[in-house]
């Protein structure tokens, strides 16, 4: 496969999807040496400490390795390998790996020291199984049995089929098969390229490439559809021109070009890089170590794939288990992201189990971890945050919550109150009504009667207007007392002065207490009565205050009805408003609860009035009670309502 | 029937109401007196003149139901129309069966209270009628003589005058006597009218 040049060397291209590429064998025949140090030093350093917990490991595993440490081919099959015996064991096992280097230091002299060295090292070792990796360690692991233990099993791989059958390993010695699938290939640059109209397949001019030739010249008998050309026998330039000349609608496998037909030697992968950078076609390969190196893919086999292979054949010896002598590899499209792009192949015709290789993502799947991690911690903070501030809203929004269910519970007893009170809400409006309709009536009547014989009766007619003009006044009030009792949400409070309100509402209700033939003497306190309050709801009050006082006096003598008004400031700092009349005084049920609604000698209006001026004391932080300031109930000393409320 | 105007007695314990609804009922030829209770009323005898009343359901003290009860408890009593604010079907049944001539929703349209009126002052107008048709009948009643009554009640009762005279034993001739003199004292034409006059009495 490859000669003349070490593979050591090559360190795999920098980039996002690195993988293993280089094998480094460095006779023809010998197809992987596989070694590798890095993970399963790892999957030592990890394992042992694990297992110390519990005593010795159960498992010890010792891995020879054809080639050096370093070696990707190698690293990725020791992950193979410590993939699996992870799985199959946990951590209860320990990895010994060495690595023979044979590419960089042939010669017997250097095996018989490397055996030395082994001898030496692992005297009275005992090991559950040897992983020999490559050609070298399987004929040391064949030939020193005695040294490794007669009865402890091997298991290799990376083996080609030709040093397979130079060597003949003994019984007791298990391995996976190296095998290369053309058709596997075929079939993915088929579904690749479904317009495909022709195959173009490569091979030099060494042995082992005509031997590559014939192998798919077998396979691919009868397997496709199109035409398959086998070319052969040219120089590298040679067969770079007939890439070139090749159009996208060709499919290029690349076999093995180990040497060409004027002898220039190559290794495979080397030479299906020139080939590839030169194809007008995509390029398929064969061997895994072709990815990378400008092909777009092939079925290959994964050296992390032959590693675990391994491992599970080993699993399988340890445990007693039956296993094959020769265990196949699996192998698996792959292809490369990059040359997919070249070609403008589409990604989504891959089949099902393909490894995309060296795919640079967009951003987001590059760093799509970093991203997540940092927005979580961003996603974190601000949801800390939010909490903070929801915390806080929630708190607030608790706290207007009560405030409004406070508003809305006194509106709802509000409201059912006034369910309870429409009917003699109703009666109050219609008592105005229905003297204005009749006064309207009685109006029209005779000014069509005056429009005839005698004359209409001027004053009379003024009377009615004057008397429509104050029902109306008093059906107003009902109604504005009515909107105030329904009246939802807060009540705009602004600081008043008490006397003012006393003289404003006296003012309003002059006329009807001039109807009523009532007087009305006030003793206000000196100076202002600053209070807080609403406006028309505490005008509200005094009016039904004043009112039912000017109907508890409508059976006195007309002169006997006087309506006393007070003000004054508490010790407390208070503020008190007091209405008297001069009346038969609460009778007694009623002075129990003046404010029940109905609770009233009358039937109309004071029941109604009263549980007003009590809601709206209350709303205003006050209260109104009744006194009776004579002997008792029903003695005629009248009665004397107070509305107190509280200093601004 | 009664030389004398009719009067309409109006009581509300709304000072307005009662004051407009007078002016209503002035406009519309009506006199009216006010009352600011259902006691008010019920304190004064009887109106001696036609008329009716119109009552407030709700008043404060008896209300317009008690005063109905109470009127009724006088033997002749005036029609009485209510007016309600709140008018509900069981008060305004009650109300109806006590003999109301009507049953009003406040605010009430005054031609309907008007029209209201004019049928309880009709109604007044008739029961005064008739109740002066019987006192008229009583009063002539009284001028009979025993005999001339006995004869007036087999006659009524569709008695022939020769059964008469068998019953009570004297000349059929007499019988006729007496008959004549019934018809002449209750001014009856014939006999029908005098079996009109005498079930009216009842």
């Amino acid at each position: 496969m490859v000669s003349g040049r070490r593979l050591d060397s090559p360190a795999p291209r920098p980039g996002p999807g690195r993988r293993p590429r280089g094998i480094a064998p460095t006779r023809r025949r010998l197809l992987l040496g596989l070694g590798g140090l890095a993970a399963v030093a790892a999957a030592v350093s990890v394992a042992a400490p694990r297992a110390r917990a519990s005593g010795a490991p159960s498992r010890r595993f010792l891995l020879i390795y054809s080639a050096h440490s370093t070696l990707a081919a190698n690293m990725e099959a020791s992950r193979g390998v410590a993939a699996v015996l992870d799985r199959g064991l946990g951590a209860d096992y320990e990895i010994y790996a060495e690595y023979r280097d044979d590419q960089r230091f042939p010669g017997a002299g250097a095996d018989g020291a490397f055996a030395g060295e082994l001898a030496r090292k692992y005297r009275g070792e005992r090991f559950d199984a040897v992983l020999a990796f490559g050609a070298w360690a399987l004929r040391y692991a064949a030939g020193n049995r005695d040294t490794i233990g007669p009865a402890t099993p091997v298991v290799f791989g990376g083996v080609g089929p030709e040093d397979l059958a130079a060597l003949d390993p003994p019984p007791g010695i298990h391995g996976v098969a190296a095998e290369y699938s053309v058709p596997g290939t075929l079939a993915l640059a088929r579904a690749l390229q479904p317009g495909a109209d022709r195959v173009v397949v490569l091979s030099g001019s060494g042995e082992f490439d005509r031997s590559w030739e014939g192998r798919a010249r077998a396979s691919l008998a009868g397997v496709t559809d199109i035409p398959v050309t086998y070319v052969s026998g040219l120089t590298m330039e040679g067969f770079a021109e007939v890439a070139a000349g090749l159009d996208d609608r060709a499919i290029l496998i690349i076999l093995t070009i180990y040497r060409d037909a004027a002898g220039a030697r190559f290794t495979p992968a080397n030479a299906a890089e020139i080939i590839a950078a030169r194809s007008a076609a995509p390029a398929y390969g064969v061997y895994d170590t072709y990815i990378g190196r400008g092909v777009v893919g092939g079925e290959v086999q994964r050296f992390r794939d032959v590693g675990a292979a391994m491992a599970e054949q080993a699993l399988r010896l340890v445990r007693g288990e039956p296993a094959p002598r020769l265990a196949p590899t699996p192998s698996r499209p792959v292809v490369d992201w990059r040359a997919l792009r070249r070609f403008g192949l589409a990604e989504a015709a891959l089949p099902p189990g393909t490894m995309l290789e060296f795919y640079d993502p967009p951003f987001w799947d590059r760093y799509r971890t970093q991203v997540l991690v940092a927005g979580a911690i961003i996603l974190a903070q601000s949801l800390t945050i939010a909490g903070l501030v929801l915390q806080d809203r929630r708190r607030r929004a608790a706290e207007r919550e009560t405030a409004s269910h406070r508003a809305e519970l006194a509106h709802m007893s509000r409201v059912a109150q006034l369910g309870e009170l429409s009917g003699a809400m109703a009666h109050e409006l219609n008592q105005p009504l229905t003297a204005i309709l009749a006064n309207a009536e009685a109006g029209a009547q005779l000014v069509a009667r005056g429009a005839g014989e005698s004359p209409v009766d001027l004053a009379e007619i003024a009377e009615i207007f004057a008397d429509i003009a104050e029902d109306d006044r008093r059906a107003a009030e009902m109604i504005v007392a009515l909107r105030q009792l329904m009246a939802k949400g807060e009540t705009e409070f602004e600081p008043l002065e008490l006397n003012t309100v006393v003289a404003d509402t006296l003012r309003l209700s002059r006329s009807e207490l001039l109807v009523r033939e009532v007087a009305v003497e006030t003793m206000l306190a000196r100076g202002e009565l600053p209070v807080r309050a609403n406006r028309i709801q505490l005008r509200q009050v005094l009016l039904n205050l004043m009112l039912n006082a000017a109907d508890a006096m409508a059976d006195l003598p007309a002169p006997r009805r006087v309506i006393t008004i007070a003000t004054r400031a508490r010790a407390d700092g208070w503020r008190e408003l007091s209405v008297r009349d001069r009346g038969p005084g609460l009778a007694a049920e009623v002075a129990a609860d003046p404010f029940r609604p109905f609770a009233t000698t009358k039937t109309h209006g004071l029941g109604l009035g009263l549980s007003i001026c009590q809601t709206i004391a209350e709303a205003h932080g006050g209260t109104l009670r009744f006194e009776d300031p004579g002997a008792g109930g029903g003695t005629g000393g009248g009665a004397r309502a107070v509305l107190a409320l509280p200093a601004p | 029937m009664s030389a004398e105007a009719p009067v309409v007695h109006l009581v509300d314990d709304d000072p307005s109401v009662l004051r407009a609804l007078r002016r209503l009922l002035a406009a519309a030829g009506h006199a009216s007196e006010t009352y600011r209770s259902a006691e008010e009323f019920l304190a004064r005898p009887l109106p001696e003149a036609p008329g009716c009343v119109v009552v407030d359901l709700g008043l404060p003290g008896a209300d317009g139901l008690e005063l109905q009860d109470r009127l009724a408890g006088r033997g002749t009593a005036p029609p009485v129309i209510f007016l309600t604010g709140r008018g509900d079907l069981a008060t305004g049944v009650r109300a109806m069966k006590g003999g109301a001539v009507d049953f009003l929703t406040k605010p009430v349209e005054p031609g309907a209270l008007i029209g209201a009126i004019a049928v309880a002052l009709a109604r007044d107008a008739d029961a005064r009628r008739s109740r002066d048709a019987e006192a008229d009948v009583a009063r002539r009643l009284a001028l009979l003589t025993p005999r001339e009554r006995e004869v007036l009640d087999l006659v009524v009762e569709g008695r022939l005058n020769k059964q008469i005279a068998a019953e009570l034993g004297i000349a059929e001739k007499t019988i006729k006597v007496h008959r004549a003199r019934v018809m002449r004292k209750l001014d009856a034409r014939g006999l029908a009218e005098l079996v009109r006059l005498m079930m009216g009495a009842g």
